[in-house]
């Protein structure tokens, strides 16, 4: 994130602040599809998978976290679409 | 042998002595080519995410166990063919996968270090993934002088 992005106008606008992988962080070197808190942590509340952009994962771990989401749903373990919710 | 993991969903109206058998034929079918169970879970009764075939409800068994790979096949098949079984998965250990892919790794980086000139350095990453990557790399070093 060291390049600023050029802007015609000289007007400074705040870019927000660069978000952190969680997984790496964490140093995870899997992703485990059977741990239900790390899978609805980054899906949203309807079950879908969160976009990076919202997460800030990078993308070698988002990939693995679709994997782990893919398997879980398989299993039953999460919804593939959560139809009642607040 | 590769590790796996299976995890399988029973009918939870079934009794557990259906969950004991399918755990056998696991057993017998990798024990064949010399594998075996390292590990079994139980989670027990949880209500599905969804339904499946009218079910909420599932009996969940988690095994880990060795395996050559080509029995894999035979299991999924057994397994899918199974009415009680609603749902099944047999994966390679994640896990373990990432461990063995780094410990890989940091081999072929160890030998190219060491001796980046020796035609020695590729037969020393074909040696198999085991658990003690130290002790080979300073057994390569004293080989190389000598020869």
């Amino acid at each position: 994130m060291g390049k600023t992005r050029a802007r015609s106008s000289k007007k400074k606008k705040r870019l927000p602040k660069k978000k952190k992988c969680f997984f790496c962080t964490e140093s995870m070197v899997a992703i485990d599809y059977k741990d239900e808190g790390i899978i609805r942590k980054f899906t949203t509340e309807r079950g879908k998978i969160s976009p990076r952009r919202n997460t800030g994962t990078c993308p070698k771990h988002q990939r693995m976290f679709a994997q782990a989401v893919k398997r879980a749903r398989h299993l039953a373990l999460a919804p593939f679409v959560r139809e009642y919710f607040r | 042998m590769t590790k796996y993991e299976m995890i399988f969903v029973l009918n939870a109206e079934q009794p557990e002595s259906e969950m004991e058998s399918r755990v056998e034929k696991v057993r017998g079918i990798i024990a064949r080519e010399g594998g075996e169970i390292t590990e079994t879970n139980h989670w027990g009764v949880r209500t599905l995410a969804y339904e499946i075939k009218h079910n909420t409800r599932g009996n969940y068994m988690h095994i880990l166990f060795t395996a050559q790979g080509d029995e894999i096949a035979e299991i999924d098949n057994e397994f899918r063919l199974d009415y009680m079984v609603l749902r099944h998965l047999v994966v390679v250990d994640d896990e373990w996968a990432a461990r063995n892919e780094a410990s890989m790794s940091k081999r072929r980086r160890g030998a190219a270090a060491i001796a980046p000139a020796a035609i020695e350095a590729p037969v020393a990453t074909e040696a198999p993934a085991e658990t003690e990557p130290v002790s080979e790399e300073d057994d390569a070093p004293t080989e190389t002088p000598e020869a």
